[in-house]
């Protein structure tokens, strides 16, 4: 019963800072709400940690002979790293607002960041595919409007429509997923994902992480100031690695074709990502690419049957992340902040991600694993690069301001530590630390052949003196176009077109005066086709 | 008092009455809303055993009725598919208090549902493919108003309505002889053919579908939607009074494999073809053809319980119909069938961002989105389907990635706000649109997060059917 209690608390906060800013507006008392609010849902599931697991029955689909779903929602090991660290998030994310607390929108952005958690929350906690399906379709639906609000150039559709299109794609391969399941263990919960069932729920998870197939988020949008934005970008993917943590070990045990295709392509997502996320133009732009990186992470823990440490990849994406992102403005004195998030992402020994690497790399030493450390020390790298690139002395800020702006990263921080301590049985682990040795090795290789090289030239002018320079630009380009999947999304837009073009004859044909007769001809067709044992 | 007197006479005679208010739409469309809600009401919540007890006597109503040496007859068991027609007719004279598509709308809505009624209870019920023709006859004035060219769909739609009025007529004709003949007779086998193309002709199925998007690209889309509910609903379950008194027929062993494949045939063929559409008005058909395939299927996944799901998704279906269309109406309101192109879709989520909402909103629940009406009852079809046979599934899979593909066309058109440098500027819906929408919008939610709200109600359509499902 704790756990709708939360989510409702977080929904009823929401539903007054509303209310109450349109009413008699103040900003104070709307931030309050919300803090208030969110420090007790985060209490809340510190509390619960001791109970685990939970579950919390939704009433039933009627009438019970004919439906198999029983909607309900779980709280386990699995997903409660994922709940605490999107609830902390939300609390971050009110905490550091207050340096924006004189921008009139705020109270709204403060209540949707709260809504958002909630329903995210629902998400991440559904028990069974069915209370999942209806968390996705709801996620959605906020953020396609949001990306609709927020988008740049109005005379296209800036990409939305692929999103959404990927987002329901992902709905129905869920569904098929279930379907799939139930032939073989009806009303299973997501605790029990079926062996059969799980490819499908692999591909569901991919496809919304834009891991499998690739697939960029649409970045034609403008850049809130606001951390719900950024709430919004973090808090949906939390559900889809929620649902990767839990799936079942043997995903592709007799297709082993596709599951070599499925580690090549994942890691090699994971290394463009890596790459795009170090050279990108700003943080923010290299958001997407952050998110993809270690997602793919985690698919690869997933495909190597070790789907529970994948909750260590994904727990540093969230909070490691937000510590990064959420530093805005940036201000120089308090620059080891952000540092210390990277305690979450680091894989050191007895660090929330030393466990990672058992997921990420088996016993046998491929070209995959070769993509993934480096993928790791290319993260790192851009962690570095962003922490650093700081310099700016932020002044005038409000005096609460000064206290909740640093506590806000400081939480995120502090969780980190917590969760690495004793987010579940056995998360405090020295991992395989000769390959964290390796990707510390790569990463200060980076950083040193950088510093050596900004030593001698002007900062900017340090890439583009690099020895082959312009073939190592040509092909990070030629590789970017390739898994950008333009191509692809190209030749299918034109195999759609050629399509329409032949429906439109057969249109033209069954709408014109021989329409009837055309009817009958397709009938003769097919009755021929049937008498003769075709089947379709 | 009889059953057929109140919901086919009664409303006959009631809509010969509105003739003479038919210059006035409003008390047209108020009076015709009114009547049919209440004979919606009494067909819910009448005893099924059609009896009454008062203080001091026991009131029985006749469940049937001698006209013309033959006899209709409404039992109690039939009475929730005569509420659901009246409901369907109730919702669209509602809306026609907005957009009056015509003069005899509301006129002719009531009779055609009555004679849908009298089609699924007269005896012997071979004679309802007459009382079929009759209905096609008496939408043509709705599909092709005075003053306006009749297209070409109304005809090929009377053309085919026609050609399959005697080959039902020849089947009862050959029924005669072969009432006692084992399964094997080549008889059986020619009946059954008569039999399932006469159907084929009637609910448009593949490839006489073309009638259907031909009347939905010119026709206006609330009278569309209306003919189109009406005639989908009451075919399906007509279908089964043949499945169920003709044990020949259900004997067959491809009767039922063979609506399956036709079924999702039909699904795959009307979603592709969905997606390359340039029209809504004419989407709109294949959205209806999409939703018939569903219809086969359940009814050819019969033996496994399929029954219950057709049942139950009527109701959810005719929202979804509703959402469109209403939309759609408020686009072609004043402006005629070319407002319905792609072309002058563009930047509608910023122009009419409620009318846009519900054709997607529409377009997803046909797709058996989540949280929306139809998907529970969809998943379980794709379950049974699946335990059926799962290559069936492949085609479903086709139908479902076509309608993703033409939902995403909209949406990237509704997206776009500017064309030629002009801004887009939003237009003000009327208060008694939104109001409906809200009303459609709001029972939608509720019946795809709930499956007990109202759905298993509809399980009662099956009660006349015992040789075909068991009610759980």
């Amino acid at each position: 019963m704790v756990i709708p209690l939360l989510i409702l608390l977080l929904l009823a906060a929401s539903a007054v800072i509303t209310v109450s800013h349109a009413v008699k507006p103040k900003v104070s008392r709307a931030w309050m709400i919300a803090l208030i609010s969110a420090l007790v849902a985060w209490l809340g599931f510190f509390v619960l940690r001791l109970y685990l697991p939970l579950s919390f029955a939704l009433p039933p689909w009627k009438p019970d002979a004919l439906f198999i779903s029983a909607p309900s929602l779980e709280l386990n090991y699995q997903n409660w790293p994922y709940a605490v660290s999107l609830v902390t998030l939300c609390t971050a994310v009110i905490l550091t607002d207050s340096t924006r607390s004189f921008l009139p929108s705020s109270p709204n952005a403060w209540a949707s960041a709260i809504a958002i958690t909630a329903v995210n929350l629902i998400g991440l906690l559904a028990g069974d595919p069915v209370t999942l399906m209806f968390a996705w379709v709801v996620i959605d639906t906020i953020e396609f409007v949001h990306l609709y609000q927020t988008r740049l150039d109005r005379s296209s559709d800036a990409g939305l429509a692929a999103f959404m299109s990927i987002r329901i794609l992902s709905v129905i391969a869920l569904a098929a997923g279930t379907v799939t399941g139930w032939l073989s263990m009806p009303a299973f919960g997501m605790a029990q994902i079926p062996q059969k069932a799980g490819i499908y729920f692999l591909l569901a998870a991919g496809l919304r992480l834009g891991v499998l197939p690739l697939n960029l988020p649409v970045q034609n949008s403008r850049d809130s100031k606001h951390g719900s934005a950024l709430l919004i970008r973090l808090a949906p993917v939390a559900s889809s690695l929620a649902l990767i943590a839990n799936l079942p070990p043997g995903l592709l045990a007799s297709q082993t074709t596709l599951h070599t295709i499925l580690m090549v392509l994942t890691a090699t997502a994971a290394l463009y990502a890596s790459a795009m996320w170090l050279s990108g133009k700003s943080q923010r732009k290299a958001l997407p690419y952050w998110i993809i990186a270690l997602a793919s992470f985690t698919i690869t823990c997933a495909l190597n049957d070790r789907a529970e440490t994948s909750r260590v990849w994904g727990v540093a994406l969230l909070l490691s992340g937000g510590v990064l992102f959420l530093f805005d403005p940036p201000i120089r004195r308090i620059r080891f902040l952000p540092l210390l998030g990277l305690i979450g992402i680091s894989a050191l020994p007895f660090t929330l991600s030393a466990g990672g690497w058992d997921g990420l790399l088996t016993g046998k030493f491929t070209l995959s694993a070769v993509f993934l450390l480096l993928s790791h020390a290319l993260l790192l790298l851009g962690f570095l690069r962003y922490s650093f690139e700081i310099s700016r002395t932020v002044t005038g800020l409000e005096k609460h301001a000064r206290i909740t702006y640093p506590l806000g990263l400081i939480l995120i921080v502090q969780t980190i530590i917590i969760i690495g301590l004793a987010g579940w049985p056995g998360v405090l682990t020295a991992g395989k630390w000769w390959a964290s040795l390796v990707s510390l090795a790569l990463t200060g290789l980076g950083a040193g052949l950088y510093l050596k090289l900004a030593a001698k030239l002007p900062l900017a002018s340090v890439a583009a003196n690099l020895p082959l320079y312009r073939f190592w630009t040509l092909l990070l380009k030629s590789f970017q176009q390739f898994l950008s999947l333009q191509w692809l999304y190209k030749a299918l837009a034109w195999l759609m077109g050629q399509f329409g073009a032949l429906a439109a004859l057969l249109n033209r044909v069954l709408d014109g005066e021989g329409g009837i007769l055309w009817s009958l001809v397709f009938l003769a067709v097919l009755i021929t086709l049937f008498l003769s044992g075709v089947k379709p | 008092m009889s059953t057929p007197l109140i919901w086919i006479i009664f409303p006959l005679a009631f809509a010969l009455l509105l003739i003479i208010t038919r210059k006035k739409p409003m008390l047209s469309g108020i009076l015709a809303s009114a009547f049919s809600l209440l004979l919606a009401l009494a067909a819910l919540l009448f005893p099924r055993d059609l009896s009454f007890l008062l203080p001091d006597q026991r009131l029985e109503i006749a469940s049937s009725l001698e006209l013309f040496g033959r006899s209709l007859e409404i039992t109690g068991e039939r009475l929730t598919m005569v509420g659901l027609l009246y409901g369907i007719v109730f919702l669209w004279n509602l809306g026609s208090l907005l957009y009056r598509p015509s003069l005899w709308f509301n006129i002719l809505s009531i009779s055609i549902t009555a004679l849908w009624v009298a089609t699924l209870s007269v005896n012997p019920f071979l004679y309802a493919a007459v009382l079929i023709e009759l209905i096609a006859l008496l939408s043509v004035p709705l599909l092709s108003p005075r003053g306006v060219r009749t297209e070409q769909g109304v005809l090929r739609y009377l053309v085919f309505q026609t050609v399959a009025l005697p080959l039902i007529l020849l089947t009862g004709w050959m029924l005669s002889g072969i009432g006692s003949a084992p399964s094997a007779n080549p008889l059986i086998v020619r009946s059954a053919m008569l039999v399932l193309l006469g159907f084929a002709l009637w609910i448009g199925a593949f490839p006489f579908h073309s009638w259907i998007p031909m009347i939905s690209e010119k026709s206006h889309p609330w009278v569309v939607s209306l003919l189109l509910a009406l005639t989908q609903s009451a075919l399906s379950v007509f279908l089964l009074h043949f499945l169920d008194q003709y044990a020949w027929l259900r004997n067959l062993p491809v009767t039922f494999s063979g609506l399956r494949w036709i079924g999702v045939i039909m699904i795959a063929i009307a979603g592709l073809l969905s997606a390359v559409q340039i029209n809504l008005g004419k989407n709109f058909g294949y959205l209806v053809l999409y939703e018939t395939g569903y219809s086969l299927l359940a009814i050819g996944l019969a033996q496994t319980g399929g029954l219950n799901y057709l049942a139950m998704l009527f109701f959810p279906r005719v929202l979804s119909y509703a959402i469109i269309s209403l939309a759609l109406s408020a686009l072609w309101q004043n402006k005629g069938a070319h407002a319905l192109d792609y072309k002058f879709q563009e930047g509608l989520f910023k122009s009419r961002p409620l009318v846009s909402a519900g054709i997607l909103i529409g377009f997803f629940s046909l797709l058996g989105l989540p949280l929306l009406p139809i998907f529970p009852h969809k998943q379980m079809l794709w379950l049974l389907t699946a335990q059926t046979n799962p290559r069936l599934l492949v085609w479903v899979l086709v139908g479902s990635l076509g309608l993703l593909m033409s939902t995403a066309r909209l949406m990237r058109l509704f997206a776009r706000e500017q064309t030629a440098g002009a801004a887009v500027q939003p237009v003000r819906e009327k208060t008694g649109f939104i109001v409906l929408m809200l009303i459609i919008l709001l029972l939608m939610a509720v019946m795809g997060t709930s499956t007990q709200f109202l759905s298993p109600r509809f399980l009662e359509i099956l009660a006349p059917f015992t040789q075909l499902v068991p009610i759980p």
